[in-house]
């Protein structure tokens, strides 16, 4: 259904050793309710045994959401730096489990995923919301792109990333929130419009070529250079 | 493997295979009875030699009042009745501890051994839902979990196929093989 094994993880808090249930994958489609918590913000959100600090692991797993049409290697943010390499991994993961050497029936399954890498909570959660409002990442990450250009004194820096929150009817909430944290610096509301217009844009192909030459479609590939793993740090 | 495991529920799914072949014994002989304990109550009823309409209260969740002792019992016992028809109603609330879906019970031969009826093991794989499966298709597990539901069963199996950890006799190689 969806994996777990106990984990000790200390608290950022006080150092308390916890013990808590963390997931190594999840299947959407058999556990709906992991995906709401992932949504809700509390997903794998713990509560240390000692000073009652509330905190929450980075994703390190695998999400399936076949009734959306989603695959993701949800990864820390900290491996973001080596997004490349993430990127690669991920590929033959995706390509292990659902490529031209497995069997029909996963082969099936895959052409109807689209597969992605993501780094830290808020880059999951927005995956999420795209495959289910059935939206086009790669349009949502040139409209970011529109908006990083055009709308005056966005909170840049590093850490800080642009993330569609919610879809309400024409209305996407947006916000810049800190990776780690999770915490809003900043949150307004973008119409659709704007998204579709970018969308069906012909000047904006070649842009929405190299976002999607990966799995990782986010803006943040085309400034991060990435740095290769050190051999013994490679995960 | 978790990645697999997961490729394992949707191939599943898909081709609806569990629900096909799930109830053979070749493929654990599982039996699903989602919220309705009133199947595995009257057998544990049986088995207990405890009074059904609390056994299935208790399962189902409710805090039922002891049952009253049963003439026959009280007749044959005499004072010893008491004792004995006790006795019943605590083992059958050991037995409903040792399966709860909190326990992970899939996870342990030995608790299975320990629960069974038999050769066959009734558990709760989820909250309010319960399953069946015969124990002796542990012999050719692959893991613990694989006996949490007949879904668990197939994807384990698909997993360890697929990453090439599945014994080369292993029986389930042919049919997997076929997918």
């Amino acid at each position: 259904m969806s994996i777990f094994s106990p984990t000790h993880f200390p608290c950022p808090n006080c150092g308390t050793e916890n013990e808590f249930n963390i997931f190594a994958s999840i299947n959407a489609d058999r556990r709906p309710d992991l995906r709401d918590d992932i949504i809700n913000g509390d997903f794998m959100r713990i509560k240390c045994t000692s000073c009652e600090t509330d905190f929450r692991p980075e994703p390190d797993l695998n999400y399936l959401d076949f009734g959306n049409g989603a695959w993701l290697l949800a990864r820390p943010i900290s491996a973001i730096a080596h997004w490349a390499e993430e990127e690669a991994s991920a590929k033959t993961l995706f390509d292990d489990a659902y490529g031209s050497s497995t069997p029909a029936a996963a082969q099936e399954i895959g052409n109807a995923l689209t597969a992605r890498v993501t780094f830290g909570w808020p880059a999951v959660r927005e995956k999420i919301i795209i495959a289910q409002e059935n939206l086009d990442d790669v349009a949502l990450e040139k409209t970011k792109i529109s908006i990083l250009r055009n709308k005056p004194g966005n909170p840049v820096g590093p850490g800080v990333e642009l993330r569609l929150l919610a879809v309400h009817g024409t209305v996407f909430h947006m916000g810049w929130i800190r990776a780690l944290t999770n915490e809003a610096l900043e949150v307004f509301e973008m119409q659709r419009a704007l998204y579709e217009d970018i969308a069906a844009d012909e000047a904006w192909a070649e842009l929405g070529n190299e976002l999607s030459s990966g799995l990782f479609v986010d803006m943040q590939r085309l400034f991060i250079v990435p740095v290769p793993y050190e051999p013994e740090a490679a995960e | 493997m978790d990645n697999l495991h997961e490729v394992g529920h949707a191939v599943d799914d898909r081709k609806g295979f569990m629900n096909a072949n799930g109830k053979s014994d070749a493929y654990g002989g599982w039996k699903e009875y989602g919220g309705n304990v009133t199947p595995i109550a009257k057998i544990m009823a049986d088995h207990f030699e405890y009074d059904n309409s609390y056994i299935e209260r208790k399962m189902a969740g409710g805090n039922p009042a002891n049952a009253e002792i049963p003439p026959e019992l009280a007749k044959s016992e005499g004072d010893g009745a008491g004792a004995a028809w006790e006795k019943r109603r605590t083992d059958f609330e050991a037995w409903l501890a040792g399966v709860r879906t909190s326990t992970d019970v899939w996870d342990s031969a030995s608790e299975t051994k320990k629960w069974a009826i038999g050769d066959t093991m009734y558990h709760e794989a989820y909250d309010n839902s319960w399953v069946s499966y015969k124990v002796s298709a542990r012999t050719k597990g692959v893991s613990g979990y694989q006996f949490r539901a007949p879904g668990e069963w197939f994807s384990e199996l698909y997993a360890a196929y697929h990453t090439q950890k599945l014994n080369k006799n292993h029986p389930a190689n042919k049919w997997l093989s076929t997918l």
